[in-house]
């Protein structure tokens, strides 16, 4: 056992010397997931708060109480005030969602309790924005008909919110990415390390020492956990420093990448033992880990998906990661499973591909 | 092409009785069969190694021996046959055969981006070696490689690759050692200088089986020399001995018209084998006493300035027990 563990020791520190001086695999697993990160939050960015044009015909204060209502709906409106030329321009040229034009004698037709025409144009090519937007205008009209206690509506809605907080999509998403981070940067140098022992023709010279080759490869994969571990630090505090996510329990935070990039870094070398070849490793990974990253509860708690999309996503390591990472930074509890059971699952995970790995260097 | 000499009269002029077999043989190999799918890679094959002697496995692409290498080693199981090497099963390769010998692989199985010292340290760690600092220095120093011992692989020669190969084989201090073409793709100067290392090992009491696709290899380095085709070894002998038994060639050196001569040769039934270059016909006779009638068949055709004898080299031998030319 110690001459094992001694084995695997050296070749860990024999495939930290070669990640160091492969530059460019060694690389490719930091700026990956950041990349990914920021490619997921583009598709974010357009569907947060629409940005809509607000041609203000008068200077009054209903019309302002009117325009404070549309901000404080539920995240929808990105206000930017123009004139109604350059709201039409703008729309035309798919540059705002919506135009709202609050026209002139506003304030003293609501006060003299006559109705009030206003145009609200909606750019409904974007049905996802358009659907927000269209939503959110009855909304503000009620918080205004509400402050300003007008008779002819007397909507009084009373939302709970289970949550202390609101989570913002691009705050869940930034959060899930931690374990997307991990996942594709163990797995893929995981795959690399292994498969590069057959490659370099050195796999049957390992296989004729008196230890033979599980060890050996082992002690890689330890090395790449550690290499991929650090590459999702850089995405963490991408994420919590660029992105502003908060990081509430730092602890799990740290526990969850390690847990996540050791399992897997086990489950990527279990592929490369399979494949034997590098080249496929990579495309490989980021095929498979992607659809189950984003089944896994990763833009949204995905536990009101279809029942089939939620048990295949218990088969990636990215599920128990996402669960791991929403409760590190926000507190969220995603998945019905007891949190301690996630880290649960990717410890076996790991434990189990290794051993899978130890079993097939023998062949 | 007629093949005049029949394996089996051969094998019994010039094989060594008795060794085969024989107790006390590092490598025994006996009746080894493997096979890939429809494909048999080794036929039937018997070999042994004594201890302290150089044996070469010759023979031409794909012939298995490399896949008999892998069958000494443990790293292919036969499918009939028994594999002893160092009076242990080969089969089950016992962590106490794999301490005990040492393997220089067809390519060279090294990691271009570590130094010949990182190498060297790591095969350390795989043998449990202790305190190696000495050990791995004496052994670069051994290869001539400690000059380059900081130098990252991918940097080195190919000579110089072969000779970490050949260090990190014997970093362990085995007693005996499987080289696979040892000198593949190596220069002159560099197959020289790793003949001598190689020849070193035998000085130093170790057993080595090499093989080589080169003939004049076999012949600088082997006590024996297994020509092998097709998965089994046609004859298994000393270089010398196999030289003896391959008879002697006639060099014949022509005015002119060398492609008459040799196309009147080749039709002569004493004639094995003619091989013709710009001035010179090369002719192997069935045995010495057709010569002079061969010679002047050809000074019929066109005048023969002069008649050179001419050992035979394994080349001959290989012709004469398969029938055909060798690839090198
Ligand atoms: N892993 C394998 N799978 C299938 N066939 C194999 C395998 N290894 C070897 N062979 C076949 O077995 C035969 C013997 O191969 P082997 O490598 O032993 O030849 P060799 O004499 O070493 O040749 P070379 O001089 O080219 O190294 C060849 O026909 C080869 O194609
Ligand atoms: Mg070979």
């Amino acid at each position: 056992m110690r001459t094992t563990l001694r084995v695997a020791g050296a070749a860990a520190r024999v495939q930290a010397l070669s990640l160091l001086r492969s530059p460019a695999t060694a690389i490719l697993v930091f700026i990956l997931p950041v990349n990914l990160l920021l490619l997921m939050s583009l598709f974010a960015l357009t569907g947060y708060n629409a940005p809509t044009g607000l041609v203000l015909e008068e200077d009054t204060p209903r019309a302002h109480a009117f325009v404070d209502s549309l901000r404080d709906a539920y995240h929808s409106f990105d206000l930017r005030p123009m004139d109604r030329a350059q709201a039409d321009r703008l729309l035309r040229r798919g540059r705002i969602v919506a135009a709202v034009e609050i026209p002139r004698g506003f304030d003293a037709l609501v006060g003299s309790g006559r109705t009030a025409l206003v145009r609200f144009t909606v750019d409904n090519v974007n049905l996802d924005m358009a659907e927000d937007v269209r939503r959110a205008f009855p909304a503000a009209v009620s918080i205004f008909a509400t402050r300003l206690s007008l008779p002819a509506i007397s909507v009084r809605p009373r939302l709970t919110d289970m949550l202390a907080q609101d989570t913002g999509y691009i705050a869940y998403l930034a959060a899930s990415s931690i374990a997307l981070a991990a996942v594709i940067a163990g797995a893929i140098l995981g795959g690399l390390v292994t498969a590069r022992e057959w490659e370099a023709g050195t796999a049957r010279l390992m296989r004729l020492a008196p230890c033979g080759l599980g060890p050996v490869l082992i002690g890689r994969l330890a090395a790449a956990a550690g290499w991929a571990a650090l590459a999702s630090s850089v995405s963490a505090l991408v994420v919590v420093f660029g992105f502003r996510v908060p990081a509430a329990h730092p602890i799990e935070l740290a526990g969850g990448i390690v847990f996540t990039v050791v399992a897997a870094a086990a489950l990527g070398g279990l592929v490369g033992v399979l494949l034997r070849r590098t080249l496929p490793i990579t495309p490989l990974i980021l095929g498979i880990t992607l659809p189950f990253y984003l089944d896994s509860g990763a833009l949204e708690p995905q536990r009101f998906d279809g029942k089939v999309l939620f048990w295949l996503s218990h088969l990636s390591p990215a599920y128990y990661g996402v669960g791991i990472m929403e409760h590190a930074c926000h507190g969220l509890i995603v998945t019905p499973e007891p949190l301690w059971s996630l880290y649960a699952v990717l410890a076996l995970v790991a434990a189990s591909a290794t051993l899978l790995v130890g079993k097939l260097a023998r062949r | 092409m007629d093949l005049s000499m029949p394996r089996e009269a051969m094998s019994s002029t010039i094989s060594t009785p008795g060794r085969a077999g024989s107790a006390g043989n590092v490598v025994e190999l006996n009746e080894v069969r493997v096979v890939f799918g429809d494909l048999v890679a080794l036929d039937g094959l018997t070999l042994s190694v004594a201890p302290g002697e150089i044996v070469g496995l010759l023979g031409p692409n794909g012939a298995g021996k490399t896949t008999t290498m892998d069958v000494c080693c443990g790293l292919r199981v036969p499918a009939s046959g028994t594999a002893r090497v160092l009076d242990l099963d080969a089969v089950k390769s016992p962590r106490q055969l794999r301490a005990n010998i040492g393997v220089v692989p067809q390519d060279s199985g090294l990691y271009p981006e570590l130094s010949p010292y990182e190498h060297l340290h790591f095969a350390a760690a795989l043998y449990d070696l202790r305190q190696p600092k000495a050990r791995i220095e004496g052994t670069l120093r051994l290869m001539g490689l400690w000059d380059r011992r900081g130098q990252r692989v991918s940097t080195l020669s190919k000579g110089m690759r072969r000779r970490l190969a050949l260090a990190r084989a014997l970093l362990h201090d085995p007693a005996l050692l499987f080289l696979d073409e040892p000198t593949l793709g190596v220069d002159v100067q560099g197959r020289r200088a790793l003949w001598e290392h190689i020849l070193r090992l035998r000085e130093e009491g170790r057993s080595v089986l090499l093989t080589t696709n080169y003939l004049d290899e076999a012949s600088a380095l082997c006590d024996r020399v297994a020509i092998m085709d097709r998965g089994r070894t046609l004859i298994c002998s000393s270089p010398a001995e196999l030289r003896r038994g391959a008879g002697v060639a006639l060099v014949l050196a022509c005015a002119s018209a060398t492609a008459q001569v040799a196309a009147s040769l080749r039709a002569r039934a004493d004639v094995l084998h003619v091989a013709e270059s710009s001035h010179c016909v090369r002719v192997r006779p069935v045995n010495e006493a057709a010569t002079a009638q061969i010679v002047a068949a050809a000074d019929a055709i066109a005048k023969v300035t002069s008649v050179r004898v001419e050992e035979p080299n394994l080349e001959d031998v290989f012709l004469a027990l398969t029938g055909k030319a060798l690839r090198e």
